[in-house]
């Protein structure tokens, strides 16, 4: 007993550990935006800003367009999580249920495609994109976004397939239900958590993303947060640090919030009691 | 004895911006051609300080008010990678008319064809305004490609008050130090764990081959034959010898900004802890800020 009680210590210390790496550079950030530039330029930084002000944030509206930027950026990851979902959830369903040669193959691609650099894909996309007149276009950028979540997507909704067990559908068509009554009715719901870490994951990814932003968008008017967060820098890296951390914080803010929301479901453990054996 | 040269009196130790007109910009009439009655010319702006990109506005809106024929719409670039943006908008065709842009990074962009050569288009007062050695940072082969517009030297910022008390030779544009004297004057400012210089050198290249320059460094060589050499010669050792032997042989340089960018010094170089920090002029802005706040120290500019 005392043993377990022992593990049970170091675990909860391992985790609470780990816990303070993820949060660490948040947390920093989260002070750094309320800090004065005397305390940021402090030799001996505190966690808690001393004078803490508002004076970043007022700063960070005052000289960029944040709220514009936002509204862009959520028109682009929010479509892209969704067309993502609505693409990848049928085709990981084929991709884990039917076990092909051609199944295995384009798993196996969907791997290797995580491995190409961006600026390998950029001049060719580049070129695919203007001659289809979408340079400068929040729907050119949704549809690269799309893009480049979808093989990540497929490949973490088939694994959320696979763990739905067949017998949950063959015990749906004993009790009558079709082939489309049983995706519906069953297999969706039990994939809910998945497709929910699935447009999360996509969201997010559009949300943060740089580069592509960077380079197709030409006007101020269509640039997105994290495009416009880079303003505050510099050459040579230096950094409006206040304002930076402020605009920061703010962008971060709803990722914070969609996985707060929807942590619960994620975790949830549907599939719980769903199969005796 | 070039090594001898000191180090505040070169030309070479800068980063120079400019601004230059693309290819396409001159030969096509823009974005927007003459058929639709208006010329359109982008210009992409790097500034990124508030007053500077107020500045910048400013300059585009008087443009406009006087030359009802050609606008110029302003796009606000980002210095994080510009090179891979331009690049791709290059290969695109779809990059700005008129572009801000450091000097170094443009080297690829002249030779590769990208830029209209300006020589031509400059008028004698423009040319005779700016010294020729800032010319010379954005002619590649024959052409110029740019207009210098702004030159960024790489300077010493050093608490004056620590640099007196110290009874060191303070430099002068006349008599600048050697980096022989550098590494004395490092040595003379350290002790009790406080260090004469603190190195940012995040992004070393730029540091040391600038800096190599005011002591005859060139590290590449261009034959007759246009094909580029590297050597690593005893100028272009001066400078990362320097460094060297101040972080590991005196112990005068800190060990642990070597890995930092010029920002991350500057809490030390406030609190006392590093006499000097070798910095680029653009974080001037920084430095004042704090130092209005902090009115007992006093800071001089090397």
């Amino acid at each position: 007993m005392r043993t377990r009680t022992g593990t049970r210590v170091g675990q909860y210390a391992a985790l609470l550990a780990y816990l303070v790496f993820l949060a660490f550079p948040f947390l920093w950030l989260v002070s750094t935006a309320f800090k004065s530039p005397r305390e940021l330029g402090s030799l001996h930084p505190t966690w808690i800003p001393r004078h803490p002000t508002l004076d970043n944030f007022r700063q960070a509206f005052d000289e960029q367009p944040l709220l514009h930027a936002a509204f862009n950026s959520l028109l682009a990851a929010a479509g892209a999580a969704v067309i993502a979902v609505l693409i990848a959830t049928p085709l990981a369903y084929v991709m884990a249920r039917h076990r092909t040669p051609l199944t295995r193959a384009a798993t196996g691609w969907v791997v290797v495609s995580q491995a190409f650099p961006l600026v390998l894909v950029i001049i060719p996309l580049f070129l695919v994109l203007k001659n289809l007149r979408l340079i400068n276009s929040l729907a050119g950028l949704t549809l690269v976004y799309v893009v480049w979540a979808l093989p990540f997507a497929l490949w973490m909704l088939a694994g959320y397939v696979r763990a739905v067990p067949a017998e949950v559908e063959e015990a749906a068509a004993v009790d009558g239900a079709g082939r489309v009554r049983t995706l519906v009715s069953v297999v969706a719901p039990l994939l809910a958590p998945g497709i929910a870490a699935t447009g999360l994951f996509a969201f997010v990814t559009a949300w943060n993303e740089f580069f592509f932003a960077l380079v197709l968008l030409k006007t101020p008017d269509r640039q997105t947060l994290p495009v416009v967060l880079s303003h505050f820098i510099g050459a040579e890296g230096v950094a409006d640090l206040g304002p930076l951390a402020a605009a920061a914080f703010l962008a971060t803010l709803p990722s914070l919030v969609v996985f707060a929301v929807i942590q619960r479901r994620i975790t949830g453990g549907m599939l719980t009691g769903a199969v005796k054996n | 004895m070039r090594s001898r040269t000191g180090f505040t009196g070169h030309a070479g130790c800068v980063l120079a911006l400019v601004l230059t007109l693309l290819l396409a910009g001159c030969t096509s009439g823009g974005s927007g051609g003459p058929a639709s009655g208006r010329i359109t010319l982008r210009f992409q702006s790097l500034a990124w300080q508030q007053e500077s990109v107020e500045a910048n506005k400013e300059l585009v809106k008087e443009w406009n008010a006087s030359h009802p024929d050609v606008k110029v719409e302003y796009v606000q670039g980002s210095w994080d990678s510009v090179h891979d943006q331009l690049l791709t908008s290059f290969e695109g065709g779809e990059a700005p008319d008129i572009i801000h842009d450091a000097s170094d990074d443009l080297a690829d962009f002249a030779y590769g064809g990208y830029l209209a050569d300006l020589t031509d288009l400059l008028p004698q007062r423009l040319k005779s305004d700016i010294p020729q050695r800032s010319w010379q940072t954005a002619t590649f082969g024959d052409g110029i490609y740019g207009v210098p517009f702004l030159q960024e030297p790489r300077v010493l910022i050093a608490n004056a008050t620590w640099l007196k008390k110290s009874g060191v030779r303070i430099p002068t544009p006349e008599r600048p130090w050697s980096w022989a004297e550098f590494r004395q004057v490092t040595k003379q400012l350290s002790g009790n764990g406080k260090y004469g210089v603190a190195w940012p050198l995040k992004e070393p290249v730029s540091a040391t081959l600038n800096l190599s320059l005011s002591t005859g460094g060139r590290l590449f060589h261009r034959g007759t034959d246009g094909k580029v050499t590297v050597r690593f010669e005893a100028a272009d050792q001066v400078v990362p010898r320097t460094v060297h032997d101040q972080a590991n042989t005196d112990h005068s340089a800190s060990p642990t900004t070597l890995g930092s960018g010029g920002s991350d010094t500057l809490p030390g170089f406030f609190g006392g802890k590093y006499a000097m920090v070798p910095l680029g002029f653009s974080y001037r802005q920084q430095i004042v800020q704090h130092a209005l706040v902090q009115r007992s120290r006093r800071l001089v500019i090397v």
